[in-house]
């Protein structure tokens, strides 16, 4: 019965994910930011994957981030799946920020802690030519390119 | 009147079972936070908006098995 069940669920899923859901102008492609915490959620769902995070504020305080990812079936092909990213764990997030200023972006790539690359990105940074540009800036080599990266580009 | 019937066809996706696919995740209605404002663009509600909601979805029945909100993320909730 779960197995009729998730079968359907997955001829669902993939689907769905043929259409675009929104479009991607709430994000500002121009900069990629670095936000590093700690793992609070990881929805792996449809329309959008959505990571949230704990990470530090300027003033110190403790505060929460999220980050659009892909659509499952994305996501899956990438290499990502529901046990990707687990509450507790420390990562570094590169994404596309909202225009707004409010504290979420488009997620780019991930990098935990023991320097695993994960990407379940779509729209915006989901591009040869993007994963180019990441490349060329020394930011997938290991987690600790990182540190002379960030906040404008 | 005749009565209507239908075959439904599927096939076993054992990968997707592990890989932590749950049912209910389609439902766009249900999981996502997106919304358009008064000028017509896309946003977003965020964790700690009002109108922010699980994206999980809901669980109406959630005995039954594949029914659960219980994330692999957090088994907690």
């Amino acid at each position: 019965m779960s197995k009729t069940i998730v079968a359907a669920a997955a001829a669902l899923l993939i689907s769905g994910a043929a259409f675009a859901h929104h479009s991607f102008a709430m994000f500002d492609s121009s900069q990629h930011k670095l936000v590093e915490g700690v793992v609070t959620e990881w929805n792996y769902n449809n329309p959008h994957s959505w990571l949230v995070i704990e990470a530090p504020g300027a003033d110190g305080k403790t505060t929460t981030w999220s980050f659009e990812g892909a659509a499952i079936v994305h996501a899956a092909r990438q290499g990502v799946n529901g046990k990707s990213y687990v509450k507790g764990e420390h990562v570094r997030v590169v994404m596309h920020p909202l225009r707004d200023g409010r504290n979420a972006g488009a997620l780019c790539f991930v990098i935990k802690e023991d320097g695993t690359f994960t990407r379940p990105n779509d729209g915006i940074c989901n591009s040869d030519a993007m994963y180019a540009r990441w490349q060329e800036k020394g930011w997938l080599a290991s987690g600790k390119h990182l540190d002379t990266h960030p906040t404008a580009d | 009147m005749k009565p209507q019937s239908a075959v439904y066809v599927h096939e076993s996706r054992p990968d997707l079972e592990e890989a932590g696919v749950r049912i209910r995740m389609w439902e766009c209605t249900t999981s996502s936070n997106s919304y358009k404002d008064a000028e017509g663009n896309t946003q977003f509600y965020l964790p700690g908006d009002p109108q922010y909601k699980d994206p999980r979805g809901f669980t109406d029945f959630p005995d039954i098995p594949g029914q659960s909100l219980n994330p692999i993320f957090d088994a907690e909730q």
